[in-house]
């Protein structure tokens, strides 16, 4: 063994019992999903941080489930996003589709889980946001006067007032369960790279029903890798006042008025990340425009992108 | 070559380096942690003999001693019995340091290097028109995060070197200054690499140095591992052009400025070969050319894939289609109008025919339709507004170079020996024992001209104390000038071996030398590169590129072409280009069947491609954003600085 | 930590810290330094391994993750058939990874074709975090395909 360096201790709980003893007994114990992100820390091996006890939540079975019905559908939080591709390409919603397929490499999506995206500390990943449109919901597992709690929660609750994802302290995700939505209009976009260029990037998922010239139901949200999640109803709800096609006078004032509420967010975004977010927002609206122009009257169907 | 000694792990030190964060400071405060016996801290003053390694009569430090002189330079090695332990030690040192009151001590640099003809004409009465081009690389310089280790042990009284390295008798001189172990005692195992920017060519010196001093001082074996690192200098052209009313370019000067870093290798080659790339191709009545270095507190960089040529090559191409900007005309039909059959001769490259070049650039021409996009290109240009059109198309063109100047092939004297035995074998007594592929091709070709049909009958002579220092792999050299040296060594071999009493022996010069220039021209080529930068992302990507190289002979057609795209690739994406999936590569190579030296693909390719891009980019965003590599960053705040 | 596993067809039992990545494992006790690389976590790309079969990155993969599991590096992967089938895809298109990344770039292409994958987009996703610019992306796509079509009429003859 190395000296000063004494090898961290693995525990691989099998059930969500043997996991709530344990961190009942290593509370302070680091959880290890998929490893992405711990992995690719600068620094990661050796950590005198990582000397603790790690608990490997590879093992849980229950944290590998997929179920769905007719509405929904319902993944473990181990579940890689690679399974959930293989698994619900073709009844899940396009913007969660686009999404993983914007990570790229399947040596990535391979190990890389739903709950793990969702809740990786001090980085923040495009999927928060993509769920948050999409109305998903996650059960959070906690250790409260020492027994084993659950509650569905909205994507939305969890996040705080930063945009960051909160968990219950002890807290992990165990599922997370996705509506199939019917939703016409879907758009997801990933500019730059959130894993080596955090500064630069910027994402945003888009879904609505677009009706005849007017939007249902519109949910915007955006996510700047080094900031969080930036999701807002007043944003929707000005969605929700526009008449499509827009004229260049509205794309404008709508792009300031998204500006407006990304600042009171965000500081510091960079003016990289300022011209893709215009970028990203003048693509929506060209694509609803054209929906709108194009779509038969009855009915708008496919989805933007 | 003798077997690495297969030594257990725990028996060895591991060893890594703690770099400075900045340059120009001085090392106030190294604090060190509680180390026990199995550590070992090596600073500037432990080394037993001289801390400096020495290049082509240029030296500097192989640990920063008192004064740090750029960011990234060595300040310490730390050793330990394993690399978690060194890590986790090396964590807890603190170096502070404070900002140099004092200019530190000057790098000798030498003389602006000037070359001209003809009488400069001032431009009274608006005689001529005027045109001035500035053209700018900016500094390249990062570790490409692969790992290499250097390992040092003994064994009797000779010292094992195990690392990679373009140049060995580098690694065994600087082991030799540093430990004062004597060079006969100092083998060098050789391991395999693959130089994409001569990246092994002073750094394992100095690990190796580094990692004997260890050995000599724990009496253990030691490894030091170590990421690549590059750095392409920062690069300034500028230049002043005096056109006719028909356009034509009558008096020219050009300005090349070079910042080596803070300390700079073959300096003075640097502007023999850059001065090559500057010397613009078409006539003129007067030029007067300059290359100056000079040096800055960042990485040394001098050789980079090429040494000068490349990016001097790429800067008279920019300044080729500025002109045609000017003109009105696109690149093809201006280098038509201004270019005669044949180049002056000059002092660095002889008056050689242009006629194969023309023929690389009528294919990518016409195989890239470059006339019809730079002209539409242009025109919608003109009808965008401030954000422009975000798409170009660029040309460049010109000839190969390959190794070391005549004047410093007569100063360095590298060499090789060859001999025919009693035996009626041939042996070769050379350094440059680089990779496998090349000395079989060499067996091959020397086979052919001595004992046909043969091949196994030549023989290189494993590393040892009587080595003969054939001079590092850089440049291409081993393949372009050594190769002719060898071929003509057996040649007269094949002669002296039945005039002479045997064993007869030759020794011979490793590098060509072309008098009366310092070059000799070899290999023709042109590449197309189009550009688009998308609106939303400000992201520039390469749509396509379309190259014609033509080479007096090809040994491995599919090696060649491998190489001729690596080359170009990587230009693309070390300059900040990114590659779409619908990106098209069209390589056209062409061997002309003369008996010229082989040129430097990676020299010719990268100078091109560099230029191609750096003009298609121009169109692109106009001098918005006028240096390579570019960014997204750069080009948006180019864009979003000029809407403000 | 004790750890079990199968490196290159020898079944190992090896004492080491828990959470050290595989690819300084196979760097240091392996002694591997020439086909795996360690980033440092900078998805290089470089590091590539078969694990199990399937390609993973093994800068990404801890010591505890590959307890009872087999390890496929680049060393033994070149003297298989598989890699024959890979060098003849090279040589009928004419074209080479650098040796810089044969090795991961090599297992990436196996991974592909074992999978039978065809699809272009797919084929430059996965290769697309091997980050060394050698190989433009038509190329990639044909080596795959040219792959596929190699391995399948072997397998016709075989059977």
């Amino acid at each position: 063994m190395y000296e000063g360096l004494s090898s961290p201790n693995i525990h691989t709980p099998k059930s969500l019992s043997e996991y709530a003893s344990i961190t009942l007994h290593y509370p302070t114990s680091s959880l290890w999903a998929g490893g992405t992100f711990i992995m690719s820390r600068p620094n990661s091996y050796p950590s005198r941080m990582m000397n603790a006890e790690i608990i490997y939540l590879g093992d849980i079975e229950e944290f590998h489930r997929f179920q769905r019905n007719d509405r929904f559908a319902e993944f473990g939080s181990m579940v890689t996003l690679d399974g959930i591709l293989s698994t619900g390409k073709t009844v899940l919603p396009r913007v969660l589709i686009d999404n993983i397929q914007t990570i790229g490499s399947r040596l990535i999506t391979r190990r890389a889980t739903i709950g793990g995206t969702i809740c990786t500390k001090n980085f923040t990943t495009s999927f928060p946001g993509t769920l948050l449109v999409l109305d998903a919901t996650a059960e959070v597992k906690f250790i409260k006067k020492k027994r084993l709690h659950s509650r569905w929660m909205q994507i939305t609750r969890l996040l705080d007032k930063n945009g960051r994802i909160q968990l219950p302290s002890q807290g992990v995700i165990s599922r997370v369960r996705i509506a199939f939505s019917e939703k016409n209009c879907q758009y997801f976009r990933e500019i730059g790279s959130f894993m080596l260029d955090p500064e630069n990037s910027v994402s945003a998922a888009f879904t609505a029903t677009l009706d005849q010239d007017i939007l249902i139901n519109p949910k915007i949200a955006f996510t700047y890798p080094l900031h969080g999640v930036c999701y807002s109803r007043d944003i929707d709800s000005i969605f929700s006042s526009l008449r499509f096609p827009l004229n260049d006078d509205e794309i404008y004032t709508l792009e300031s008025m998204i500006f407006t509420f990304i600042e009171s967010s965000f500081q510091n975004i960079s003016p990289l990340q300022r011209t893709r977010t215009s970028g990203i927002v003048h693509q929506i609206v060209d694509n609803l425009n054209e929906m709108t122009l194009t779509a038969p009257v009855e009915e708008a169907s496919g989805y933007a992108r | 070559m003798a077997d690495r000694k297969n030594f257990s792990r725990y028996n060895m030190r591991c060893g890594i380096l703690l770099h400075a964060k900045e340059g120009k400071t001085r090392i106030s405060d190294l604090k060190l942690p509680e180390l026990d016996s199995r550590y070992l801290v090596l600073t500037g003053s432990d080394l037993p003999g001289t801390n400096s390694i020495s290049f082509m009569g240029r030296s500097m430090p192989l640990i920063a001693k008192e004064t740090i002189s750029y960011k990234d330079q060595i300040v310490l090695a730390l050793f330990a019995p394993d690399y978690e332990s060194a890590e986790l030690m090396m964590r807890e040192i603190q170096l502070s340091t404070e900002p140099l009151k004092e200019q530190p001590e000057a790098v000798t640099l030498p003389d602006s290097l000037e070359y001209s003809w003809g009488e400069m004409e001032e431009n009274k009465e608006d005689k001529y028109r005027e045109i001035t081009t500035t053209f700018n690389l900016t500094r390249i310089a990062r570790p490409n995060r692969k790992l290499y280790t250097v390992t040092a042990w003994m064994e009797g009284s000779n010292m094992h070197i195990e690392a990679p390295s373009q140049w060995v008798e580098l690694i065994r001189d600087t082991v030799e200054r540093a430990t004062g172990y004597p060079k006969r005692n100092i083998i060098v195992h050789l391991l395999s690499y693959t130089a994409k920017h001569d990246e092994f060519l002073i750094e394992p010196a100095v690990l190796a140095a580094i990692a004997a001093t260890a050995t000599i001082r724990t009496g253990l074996p030691s490894e030091i591992r170590e990421e690549c690192y590059f750095s392409r200098p920062t690069v300034n052209v500028k230049r002043k052009v005096l056109l006719d009313e028909d356009m034509k370019p009558q008096f020219e000067t050009a300005e090349m400025t070079i910042d080596q870093g803070a300390f700079a290798f073959a300096p003075e080659e640097y502007q023999r070969q850059a001065m090559t790339g500057l010397i613009p191709p078409y006539p003129l009545k007067g030029f007067r050319g300059s290359v100056k270095i000079i040096s800055s507190p960042s990485h040394p960089a001098s050789f980079c894939g090429s040494l000068g040529y490349s990016e001097a090559l790429s800067s008279t191409e920019y300044h080729i289609s500025r002109l045609a900007e000017s003109a009105g005309m696109t690149p093809n039909l201006y280098r038509q109008m201004i270019e005669k059959d044949k180049r002056k001769f000059t002092d660095y490259i002889p008056g050689f025919d242009l006629t194969q070049q023309k023929k690389c650039m009528d294919k990518v021409v016409a195989s890239s339709s470059f006339d019809r996009k730079w002209s539409a290109n242009t025109f919608q240009k003109e009808d965008f507004g401030l954000l422009g059109y975000l798409k170009g198309i660029g040309m460049a063109s010109g000839a190969g170079i390959a190794g070391f100047s005549t004047t410093l092939s007569k100063e360095t004297g590298f060499s090789a020996m060859m001999t025919f035995t009693q035996k009626h074998n041939v042996t070769i007594n050379t350094s440059a024992l680089t990779h496998q592929g090349t000395m079989k091709s060499w067996k091959k070709r020397i086979a052919e001209r001595i004992i046909p049909d043969r091949p196994e009958g030549v023989m290189f002579l494993d590393p040892g104390p009587d080595t003969i220092d054939s001079g590092p792999d850089v440049l291409s050299r081993l393949v372009a000038s050594f190769t002719l040296q060898l071929e003509s060594a057996a040649k007269r071999l094949s002669v002296l071996k039945d005039t002479e009493k045997l064993p007869v022996s030759i020794q011979f010069d490793a590098e060509n030398t072309y008098y009366p220039c310092e070059f000799e021209n070899s290999g023709y080529g042109a590449i197309v590169c189009e550009v688009v930068i998308d609106k939303a992302t400000m992201i520039p990507q390469v749509k396509g590129i379309w190259a014609s190289l033509s080479f007096p002979s090809i040994m491995d057609r599919v090696s060649l072409e491998n190489s001729v795209r690596r080359t170009i690739m990587m230009t693309l994406q070390e300059n900040g280009m990114s590659i779409p999936l619908s990106f098209h590569i069209d390589v056209e190579i062409t061997e002309d069947g003369t008996d010229d030296t082989i040129s430097s693909i990676q020299q010719l390719a990268r100078g091109l491609t560099l230029g191609a891009l750096y003009n298609a980019l121009h169109q692109a965003v106009g001098g918005k954003a006028d240096a390579l590599p570019i960014s997204d960053a750069e080009i948006n705040l180019a864009f979003t600085g000029a809407e403000k | 930590m004790k750890i079990d596993c199968t490196i290159d067809g020898k079944t190992l039992t090896l004492s080491l810290n828990s959470d050290k990545p595989l690819s300084l494992i196979l760097r240091e006790n392996m002694g591997d330094d020439c086909h795996v690389n360690h980033c440092n976590g900078s998805m290089c790309g470089l590091c590539t391994v078969l694990l199990d079969g399937k390609a993973v990155l093994s800068c990404m993969v801890p010591a505890f993750e590959i307890r009872g599991k087999t390890v496929t590096t680049f060393d033994s992967f070149r003297r298989t058939k598989n890699m024959k089938d890979i060098e003849k895809a090279y040589e009928s298109v004419g074209r080479y990874p650098c040796t810089e990344c044969y090795a991961s770039r090599s297992l990436i292409f196996e991974s592909l074709i074992d999978e039978g994958i065809t699809d272009p987009e797919t084929i430059l996703k996965e290769l697309s975090i091997v980050r060394c610019p050698c190989m433009d992306p038509e190329d990639e796509v044909q080596i795959v395909l040219k792959g596929i079509e190699i391995r399948r009429k072997r397998n016709v003859r075989r059977s």
